[in-house]
C-alpha cells in the first residue's frame, strides 16, 4: 500500500519547483538577464525629527515619499512616542503628508520615519495625465506667486529676451534652463531666495535658481513648478534639495539648474513633494530639528515596476508587490507573515509537541503584538486574560447561555481595550497605539478556553497550556520581527508555495514529538514482551 | 533523556494518527463512537449491556420538563452525546429535598442542572463545538471489587482494539487528586492489565510507576479483574460491528449489572503504554502484517 505521505512529498516537491519556476520566470522577463537583478542602489533612509511641544494642539506636518514609476519606496516604518500619526494627501499636487500630533504630555518628542528607496532614471519621471485633468491643472502652474514672480516686468523682460526668436516651446525651455544653470551662479544663501532676488543677484542656491527658472517658464506661458526632495548620499545630512518640473510634451520633465541636469535626473534624486513648500510645517513647536541618516543597502533586488506595453512584461510586473502604495504594502506584509506563523504553529504542535490554546491563536496573538516590545505585549495579554477570567467568574454565577456569555466577554474585552488606549494615551508608552491590533475574538476564545481547561482538567493543565501558548507566541513574535524574512517574502512571494511545501512535510511527520521523549521516558526500562 | 525507550516500540501521537487513525478509521464513521447514543445502538445490536438511558434532551424547550422528571431518580448521570475526555459529565449520586448531591460532594439545585443541560445543548463540551444532545442515564455504582482499592468516583476499563483484536488494556482508578475522575491527565492511576488473563501487572500515576493506590494504599499489582473473559469477548464483539478499525472501548463494572460499555473512542490515548510499561507498536504491526497476508 502506498502511503499518502508519498503523495504529499511529491506535491511538496512540485510546489517547490513551481515556486522556483515562477520566480525565475519573473526574474528573467523583468530584467532580461539574471545578473541584472542585482543592480541599482537601494537606499535606507531614516528621517529623524525632534521637537518640543508647547501645547497639546501641537503638530508637525512633513512630506513623506510617494511612489512613482521611477521612484520606489519600500519597508516604510515609523518609530515614535506620545504622538499620533496620520497620513494625508495635500494640495493640488497631491503630496503625501505625514502629520503627527501631540498626544500625552507636552515636552520633547522624537519621531523617526524609516523607508527604503530605489530610483531608476530609465523609467518615466512622471506618468501622462488625462486630458480633462490637464486642462484643470496646467493653468495652475502658470500663476504668479509671492516667490515666483512670473508676472513681474523684470522677469517678463528677461524671459522675452532669452526666448525671442524661438517659436518651439522645447527650445524656449532649453534657453531658459541654460540661462539659469550656467549664467546664474551657484551660491549659498541664508533663508529663501525668490525668483526676482535670484535674478538681481545673478546667483543663488537651489531654491532661488529653481524659482527663477519656474518664473521664466511661466512668463513665456510654459507651466512649471518646483519639486523638493533629498539628494541621496551616504551619511547624515539636514539639507533638502529643490529642482524644477516643466510641463513639456504632455508630461512633467525634471530640470536641476543648480547641479545642471536637464530632462533626466541622476538616481540620487529622491522626490518628497511637488510645489513651493517647506519640508515641514508646524504649530506650537519649539526647537524643531531634523536630520536624515542615509545608507546604502549592500544587497537588494531591483524593483520591477516598469511601465511596459509588453503584455508578458506587464503580467510579470503585476505580480510584484512592491508596486503597491506603501499603505497597501503594510497589509500585504501582515498577510505574508501569517502563513509563517502558521508554519511555526505546525512545528510546535507536531514536531515539538508544545500544547497551545487554540490552533492559530498563538500566530494571531503574535501578529497583534509584534509591533510593541514583547514584554508589553505579554503583559497586556495577561492583563486581558485575568480581567477576562474574573468576568468569566461572574458570568458563571449568572448561568447564561453560551453564545450570549461569549458575546458579553467579547464586549468586555473591547471595553478593556478602549480603556487601555485611553489610559496609555497620557502615559509614556507606545502600547496604546498598537493594542488595537490584538485580535479580540481570539482573546475572548482564549479566556473561555482557559476557564474551561481549568474547570475540566485542573489548574496545572491550564497553566501548562497557557505557558505553551506564550512560548509559541514568543517564538512567532521573534520570527515576525525578523526583518530579512518579511522582506524576502515581500520581494519573493513565491516563498508562500515553499511554506505550503514545508507544511505538507510537517503534515507527514510520523515520528515522535520531542515532548514524547519525556512523556514515555519511564518506558525505557521495561522488557520487550509480545 | 535517553532514546532507549524507542526499543520498547512505543507508539507516538504522530504515528498513531498517521499510521493507524488516518489509515484505518474513516472519518465518516467517527460519529459511531463520537456520539454515545450511536455507540449504544451498536452495543444493543450485539446484545452488549449499556447503562440504561433515562432521557435524551435535544430541544431547549424540553429542558425544564425533563429536569422536573429527573426528581424521580435518586441518582443519574448527565453527559453530552458528543463529549470528549469525560468533559461535561455530571454525576448525581443522591437526592435531597430540593437539591442533588454530586459525586464530588457539591450540592446542586435544579437550576444548576438546567444550566448544565443547556450548556451541553449549546455545544460547550461537544467535539468541534457543534450543538449537542444531552443524555441522562443510569449512574453506575462501582462493583465491590473496587471498594477496597480505589477512592471515590467510578473506575473504568479501557481496551484498545485493532481490527477487532484486543491489543492492550488498562484500568483507570480515580484518586483524590483527579477529583474522583478516571482521567489520567488529572492524576488518576493507570493500571496495566494483561490482555489475556485480566491480571493487573503494573501501574502509573502520570509518568511514575506506583505499586499501591495513593489514597487507599491498596496493592494494585496482581489483581484479577472480575468477569474478564466476558469483557474481553464483548469488546471483540462490539469492535466487529463498529465501522472503525482502531478504537478504544471503555467499560465500567456495576455492582448490580456487571460490565457495561460506556463509550468508545476513535482516537484512544497513548498513556495506556505507560500503564502497561509496554509500547503498542509491536503488537499493532503484528496484527497489520497478519491481516495483509
Amino acid at each position: 500500500m502506498k502511503r499518502p505521505s508519498q503523495h504529499a512529498f511529491i506535491l511538496a516537491g512540485a510546489l517547490i519547483v513551481l515556486a522556483i519556476a515562477i520566480f525565475s520566470t519573473r526574474y528573467i522577463i523583468l530584467d532580461g538577464n539574471i545578473s541584472g537583478l542585482f543592480s541599482g542602489p537601494k537606499w535606507n533612509i531614516s528621517f529623524n525629527i525632534s521637537a518640543e511641544t508647547k501645547d497639546n494642539k501641537a503638530y508637525v506636518k512633513l512630506f513623506a515619499p510617494s511612489l512613482s514609476d521611477a521612484q520606489h519606496i519600500t519597508s516604510e516604518d515609523y518609530k515614535f512616542e506620545n504622538v499620533t500619526l496620520h497620513f494625508l494627501t495635500e494640495g493640488v499636487e497631491k503630496n503625501r503628508v505625514l502629520e503627527w500630533r501631540n498626544s500625552g504630555r507636552k515636552g520633547a518628542k522624537n519621531i523617526q520615519l524609516l523607508f527604503s528607496a530605489q530610483i531608476d532614471n530609465s523609467k518615466p519621471y512622471s506618468r501622462p495625465i488625462k486630458k480633462e485633468k490637464q486642462e484643470e491643472l496646467i493653468p495652475y502652474y502658470l500663476k504668479n506667486t509671492e516667490k515666483i514672480q512670473a508676472a513681474s516686468p523684470v522677469i517678463y523682460k528677461k524671459a522675452e529676451e532669452l526666448t525671442s526668436g524661438f517659436s518651439d516651446e522645447n527650445e524656449k525651455i532649453k534657453k531658459i534652463y541654460d540661462f539659469c544653470a550656467y549664467e546664474i551662479g551657484n551660491k549659498f544663501v541664508l533663508g529663501t531666495d525668490d525668483a526676482l532676488t535670484c535674478l538681481e543677484n545673478k546667483s543663488s542656491d537651489c531654491g532661488g535658481k529653481s524659482r527663477l527658472m519656474v518664473a521664466l517658464c511661466r512668463a513665456v506661458g510654459v507651466s512649471a513648478r518646483l519639486a523638493g526632495g533629498l539628494l541621496l548620499d551616504e551619511g547624515i545630512k539636514n539639507k533638502t534639495h529643490v529642482w524644477v518640473e516643466v510641463w513639456q510634451n504632455n508630461s512633467w520633465v525634471p530640470y536641476c539648474p543648480l547641479n545642471r541636469h536637464a530632462e533626466t535626473l541622476p538616481q540620487t534624486y529622491l522626490l518628497l513633494y511637488r510645489g513651493d513648500y517647506a519640508l515641514m510645517r508646524h504649530k506650537y513647536i519649539d526647537n524643531l530639528s531634523y536630520f536624515f541618516n542615509i545608507s546604502k543597502s549592500p544587497i537588494y533586488l531591483s524593483h520591477t515596476n516598469n511601465v511596459s506595453t509588453n503584455l508578458i512584461h506587464s503580467i510579470a510586473n503585476s505580480m510584484s508587490l512592491s508596486q503597491l502604495p506603501p499603505g497597501k504594502q503594510w497589509i500585504i506584509h501582515i498577510f505574508l507573515l501569517l502563513p509563517v506563523g502558521a508554519l511555526v504553529v505546525c512545528v510546535f504542535r507536531n514536531i515539538i509537541g508544545i500544547p497551545a490554546i487554540g490552533t492559530f491563536g498563538p500566530a494571531l496573538i503574535a501578529l497583534g503584538i509584534y509591533m510593541v516590545p514583547l514584554k508589553w505585549g505579554i503583559i497586556t495579554l495577561l492583563i486581558f486574560l485575568s480581567l477576562g477570567l474574573s468576568v468569566r467568574w461572574i458570568m458563571d454565577k449568572l448561568k447564561l447561555l453560551l453564545v450570549p456569555r461569549l458575546s458579553v466577554m467579547l464586549t468586555v474585552v473591547i471595553i478593556g481595550m478602549i480603556i487601555l488606549v485611553l489610559m496609555t494615551n497620557n502615559v509614556e508608552t507606545e502600547l496604546g497605539a498598537y493594542v488595537g491590533l490584538l485580535p479580540v475574538v481570539i482573546l475572548t476564545m482564549l479566556i473561555e478556553r482557559c476557564w474551561m481547561l481549568e474547570l475540566e482538567d485542573g489548574f496545572l493543565t491550564m497553566f501548562k497550556n497557557l505557558m505553551g501558548t506564550l512560548v509559541t507566541v514568543t517564538v512567532i513574535y521573534f520570527v515576525f520581527r525578523w526583518k530579512p524574512l518579511s522582506q524576502a517574502l515581500f520581494v519573493i512571494p513565491e516563498l508562500l508555495l515553499i511554506i505550503i511545501a514545508l507544511m505538507l512535510m510537517v503534515g507527514c511527520y510520523s515520528w515522535f514529538r520531542v515532548s514524547e521523549f519525556f512523556r514515555f521516558y519511564s518506558l525505557k526500562n521495561s522488557n520487550i514482551k509480545t | 533523556m535517553s532514546l532507549s525507550f524507542l526499543n520498547n516500540r512505543v507508539l507516538g501521537i504522530n504515528s498513531r494518527n498517521f499510521d493507524y487513525i488516518f489509515q484505518y478509521n474513516s472519518r465518516k464513521y467517527y460519529k459511531s463512537v463520537d456520539e454515545k447514543l450511536q455507540t449504544k445502538l451498536y452495543a444493543k445490536e450485539v446484545s452488549i449491556p449499556v447503562p440504561e438511558t433515562y432521557a435524551v434532551i435535544e430541544l431547549w424547550s424540553e429542558i425544564s420538563s425533563i429536569t422536573e422528571d429527573l426528581k424521580k431518580y435518586d441518582s443519574f448521570v448527565i453527559k453530552p452525546n458528543r463529549g470528549a475526555a469525560g468533559r461535561g459529565v455530571f454525576v448525581v449520586k443522591e437526592k435531597l429535598e430540593d437539591s442533588w448531591i454530586l459525586a464530588d460532594g457539591k450540592s446542586v439545585s435544579s437550576e444548576d442542572v438546567h444550566y448544565h443541560i443547556s450548556s451541553i445543548l449549546s455545544g460547550l463540551y461537544s467535539l468541534s463545538e457543534l450543538p449537542d444532545k444531552a443524555i441522562v442515564e443510569q449512574r453506575i455504582i462501582p462493583h465491590p471489587f473496587f471498594n477496597e482499592i480505589t477512592w471515590e468516583g467510578t473506575p473504568d476499563i479501557r481496551i484498545i482494539l485493532f481490527q477487532a483484536v484486543p491489543v492492550m488494556a488498562m484500568l483507570r482508578l480515580p484518586t483524590k487528586k483527579s477529583g474522583g475522575r478516571a482521567n489520567l491527565h488529572q492524576g488518576a492511576v493507570g493500571v496495566g492489565v494483561d490482555i489475556d488473563s485480566g491480571k493487573t501487572n503494573s501501574a502509573v500515576i502520570k509518568n511514575y510507576h506506583v505499586e499501591v493506590h495513593p489514597d487507599t494504599n491498596a496493592k494494585l499489582i496482581g489483581l484479577k479483574i472480575p468477569s474478564w473473559k466476558k469483557i474481553f469477548e464483548d469488546a471483540r464483539k462490539l469492535a466487529r460491528v463498529i465501522p472503525l478499525k482502531y478504537i478504544g472501548i471503555d467499560f465500567m463494572l456495576d455492582f448490580e449489572h456487571g460490565h457495561l460499555v460506556v463509550e468508545a473512542n476513535a482516537r484512544p490515548g497513548l498513556n495506556i503504554q505507560l500503564a502497561n510499561n509496554l509500547g503498542l507498536r509491536t503488537k499493532l504491526e503484528a496484527i497489520r502484517n497478519q491481516r495483509m497476508e
